[in-house]
């Protein structure tokens, strides 16, 4: 046996709740016994400052050890994939590290949209499809009707496929089994040049950036000089080695079908883009591996402190992402009504949710963030070309000739009982329908080109909720396309918001005004005097509301001569009025600008 | 802190006892533990005797029920206050009361001993709304109380009503308000229902088993209030407070003019110098602080000239005749709208405030939204 037939790699795919990262837990459990020479090269202090640190092993790809009933040892990479449309791209690039991938499919509920999607992404990429039926102790479990489905819907024989419960570890051994007899070893040549894909990186202060890779063809060591084809940098190789479920171990090389990490003292993730091929300076690969592409930022917002003290942190923080994050931009921008904050460029809008989270979870900040916004290209009169991506800058109406938006062609998998819900939801989203492709007789795929700003506002949800959520949901550019798009603002009490405004089609702007006008209502506490809200177009009004004057904030009650106690009352509404933006003369809670980007709730 | 002898304070007193709770009480009252009061009136002789000598020309016994102690009790209560301060000829002497805790006889004699005021909680006259506040009294309780006091000789009493309550109609209040008009008070506060955090009525609304008047509802309850009492010849001097000509509240308005004064017992606070402190409303630390003299315990605060100036106008603006301008010059040395010019105008602008000639006051609409006006001056 030679050395690359004792080799596996491989990803899970599963919809959502079949058991993804239970099944891996239990393989790490089952394999995760460190040998004695891995006991040794585990460099301790290496391990103690990580922990010391508070790093978390970005666990992407992990080394397993599995003695098999052949009596031979196999080493079994595991490489995890990201599940969702925002990082389809990240997702292929895991793919194309594997020869094989886990499907595994919940024996109560079956084949659904995403198990679907996820197979065939995996499909494309010539992996070798591993069925695995989970939660087979479950009192609805059907395994022969799922084994069926399988068969039928995907077309791969599934009746071998381990039955197995992940979450009591019953059939692991079984699933291990498989992997060694199923998926294919790998193929490379480990004298030819070196030719490696890059599936992931991140940044570790102490290290500097760590890219994970898999070796096609060739080898790799620390000392090496590399070259990235697509970035076109070169760097010494400080380290390389794999992850052991217990951390970064150190190899003195790796070779063609492995996978595993290498260290350089590179400073930024955006040198190391996924998808790049790593190559030996000296000795270069003739040409890359398939399948780079440059990834853009599609969905832009403004990020906005809610204390405006805390720009810096912002900033700071913002940095600190971007490290890990070759996707993420940004740069400074102002807001009359928001004072100084980021315009920052997100994959998605998953993407942009996730970048917030982390932003306030992480670095415990308060955000305000505008409405996202595409790109948008604007043919001027005087035939200059403009990209906007903040509808304050969009020139006067007379000033434009045409406007583009960007347009990108979706792909939507859903049960056919829901296609009209679908197709009624991407009318209304301005999609144009190209087909329909059924996969049998209660699977569709829906074909559409939509306006990407019909869909980085909610579509997402808007899918899942008509579906009960069994529809999923991909997408690509298409391109740039000339569209009747208007500038929607906001006043209140005769006052413009800039952060409010954004670009609509005309045909919507109307109803976009009417509930935007709605939300603010909902969300602007009454005051000590009126506040007309209005929706305008240019100088056209197309929506007003109006928040009451405040009728009653009065404390009627002396509580003894307790001064201090009416005090700290009085203090307190204060400070509650101070985490108000002032905008004019108008006091603006933060969740009115939030209120604003979710208008499809009800 | 110094206490400065020549002064002339009020003082009050604090009587943490009542028969039992309201549902809207959230003060230092304790029902069913008067088998401490000896021991509680103890520890208030004993923090008096500290202000021997003090001139004080208000003494206000409030609660709790000052008057569900034994009437030896209050009465030798009363005698020591008279044995330690000085009163003054013209001293307002006032004692809380709630119906059904004091008799014709005991009216007699706390007016025998000098009390010349009573304040009688009798907050409605409506059954069903006073069985849900959790009174200990029915309407004609309340009636007969009154009845009794005045014929004990009590021409000077106030009557404290409420407004804002749950399932409470404008109609249910004017007739309240016409029921006390009829007992001839001299004086009446009348307080919209303030939901606190902790008590019953709290629970309750938040379980949505009681439903308050809207906002607009509440309003127009306090503005038929000042309209029904002005029309009967009371005069509204603040935002709660309502008295017939010369018949206004002493005591009260020494805490809008920021005026001296002393608090004894549980809860009670003191406005000395530059201090403002209060005691603790638990009876235990209570004592502690008075037996063991740890006068840490006490939450204390003292004002800065910024404090002092922002009281000037929070409490001043809470009565109707507002705030003079030259008075704030007078005592700050600097002129009013080079310190607040800013708020003031903007006010003056939204019609909530008005100023003319030495005056700044709220106006009606003013008085409705005043939380959101006294914020800005802090």
């Amino acid at each position: 046996m030679n050395r690359l037939d004792k080799i596996r790699n491989f990803s899970i795919i599963a919809h959502i709740d079949h058991g993804k990262s239970t099944l891996a837990d239990r393989l790490l459990e089952k394999t995760g016994v460190l040998t004695e020479r891995e006991m040794e090269s585990q460099v301790l202090d290496n391990m103690d400052l990580e922990r010391e640190r508070g790093i978390t092993i970005k666990a992407r790809a992990v080394r397993l050890r599995y003695k098999a009933s052949d009596g031979e040892e196999y080493i079994l990479n595991l490489i995890d994939t990201p599940g969702h449309v925002d990082f389809n791209y990240e997702v292929s690039r895991s793919l194309a590290a594997c020869e094989g991938a886990i499907l595994i499919v919940d024996a109560a509920q079956g084949i659904e949209a995403q198990t679907l999607a996820n197979t065939y992404l995996a499909l494309d990429h010539d992996l070798e499809i591993m069925p695995v039926i989970n939660k087979i102790d479950l009192p609805a479990a059907r395994p022969d009707e799922v084994v069926e489905e399988i068969e039928n819907i995907i077309g791969i024989p599934a009746e071998d496929a381990p039955r197995i419960s992940a979450k009591n570890g019953i059939g692991i051994e079984d699933v291990l089994e498989q992997i060694v007899k199923i998926i294919p070893a790998p193929k490379g040549d480990e004298n030819a040049p070196l030719k490696a894909l890059i599936f992931d990186s991140f940044y570790d202060s102490y290290k500097g950036v760590i890219i994970y890779f898999r070796v096609k063809e060739g080898k790799v060591k620390a000392g090496d000089t590399i070259h990235l084809m697509a970035t076109g940098k070169d760097f010494d190789v400080v380290e390389v080695g794999y992850l052991h479920p217990s951390g970064f171990l150190k190899s003195d090389e790796l070779l063609a079908g492995e996978v595993g990490y290498l260290t350089a003292s590179i400073k930024n993730v955006s040198d190391t883009r996924v998808g790049d091929t790593i190559t030996l300076k000296d000795n270069p690969a003739k040409e890359a591996l398939s399948g780079y592409k440059q990834v853009n930022p599609m969905v832009f917002c403004g990020i906005y402190p809610a204390d405006g003290a805390r720009y810096d942190d912002l900033r700071d923080a913002l940095a600190k992402l971007q490290l890990n994050d070759a996707a993420l931009v940004y740069e400074p921008e102002t807001s009359v009504a928001l004072g100084f904050g980021f315009r920052c460029g997100f994959l998605g809008l998953l993407h942009m949710e996730i970048i917030q989270e982390r932003l306030e979870r992480e670095y415990n900040l308060d955000l305000v963030t505008t409405a996202p916004s595409v790109i948008y290209k604007v043919m001027k009169t005087n035939g200059e070309l403009l990209e906007i991506s903040n509808p304050t800058n969009l020139p006067d109406g007379s000033e434009m000739q045409y406007m583009e938006e960007p347009i990108v062609k979706a792909d939507i998998m859903v049960p056919t009982e829901f296609i009209g819900n679908i197709m009624e939801l991407c009318q209304d989203r301005r999609g144009v329908y190209i087909n329909t492709t059924y996969i049998d007789s209660s699977r569709a795929q829906l074909h559409y080109e939509l306006p990407l700003n019909e869909i980085i506002y909610d579509f997402f949800d808007a899918l899942k909720s008509r579906t009960k959520g069994y529809a999923s949901f991909d997408y690509e550019m298409k391109g740039y396309q000339q569209s009747e798009l208007v500038k929607l603002d906001i006043l209140l009490n005769g006052d413009m918001v800039d952060a409010l405004s954004f670009i609509v089609h005309s045909t919507k702007a109307y109803a976009r005004g009417r509930k935007i006008a709605e939300k603010l209502k909902a969300s602007i506490p009454r005051q000590l005097f009126e506040i007309p809200i209005q929706a305008a177009v240019g100088n056209k009004i197309i929506a007003r509301e109006t928040v009451k004057a405040m009728r009653k904030d009065v404390l009627a009650k002396c509580y003894g001569g307790d001064i201090t106690r009416k005090k700290k009352l009085l203090e307190k509404q204060k400070e509650g009025k101070k985490r108000m933006r002032q905008v004019g003369s108008v006091e603006v809670p933060q969740e009115a600008f939030m209120s604003v980007l979710k208008l499809d709730e009800d | 802190m110094k206490i400065d002898k020549n002064a002339v304070y009020g003082v009050y007193i604090h009587i943490p006892f009542c028969l039992k709770k309201c549902a809207y009480c959230d003060f230092a009252s304790y029902p069913n533990l008067l088998s401490k009061a000896d021991s509680y009136l103890e520890d208030v002789a004993t923090e008096m005797k500290q202000y021997k000598g003090i001139y004080a020309n208000s003494v206000y016994i409030g609660g709790g029920t000052p008057t569900c102690l034994k009437k030896e009790q209050l009465l030798k209560l009363v005698d020591k206050i008279k044995s330690t301060f000085l009163l003054t000829d013209d001293c307002e002497f006032t004692v809380e009361c709630n119906p059904k805790t004091a008799d014709y006889d005991y009216f007699c004699a706390l007016n025998n001993v000098g009390v010349n005021r009573l304040s009688i909680g009798v907050q409605s006259f409506n059954e069903d709304e006073l069985k849900l506040l959790g009174r200990a009294h029915n309407a004609e309780e309340a009636k007969e109380c009154i009845q009794m006091a005045k014929k004990a000789g009590f021409l000077n009493y106030n009557l404290d009503l409420m407004f804002g309550l749950p399932n409470q109609s404008l109609l249910d209040f004017k007739k309240s308000i016409h029921d006390a008009l009829a007992l001839e008070p001299a004086h009446i506060s009348c307080y919209s229902l303030i939901v606190e955090e902790g008590t019953k009525m709290c629970d309750m609304v938040n379980r949505g088993e009681l439903i308050l008047p809207d906002e607009d509802e509440e309003r127009r309850m306090y503005h038929a209030l000042i309209k029904i009492l002005s029309d009967n010849g009371y005069e509204h001097y603040e935002i709660s407070n309502f008295a017939l000509r010369g018949m206004q509240s002493r005591h009260n308005n020494k805490y809008w003019n920021r005026e001296p004064y002393i608090g004894i017992g549980a809860a009670a606070h003191s406005n000395i110098g530059d201090f403002r402190f209060g005691n603790p409303p638990e009876l235990d630390l209570y004592t502690d602080i008075v037996k063991n003299n740890v006068p840490d315990g006490r939450e204390t605060e003292k004002l800065t000239a910024e404090d002092k100036m922002s009281e000037f106008i929070f409490l001043g603006l809470r009565k109707t005749e507002g705030i003079s301008k030259i008075k704030f010059k007078d005592n700050f040395g600097i002129d009013i709208y080079e310190k607040y010019g800013e708020q003031i105008k903007k006010f003056c602008g939204l019609k909530l405030l008005e100023d003319k000639s030495d005056t700044i006051r709220l106006t009606s609409a003013g008085i409705d939204v005043s939380n959101s006006v006294f914020c800005e001056f802090l």
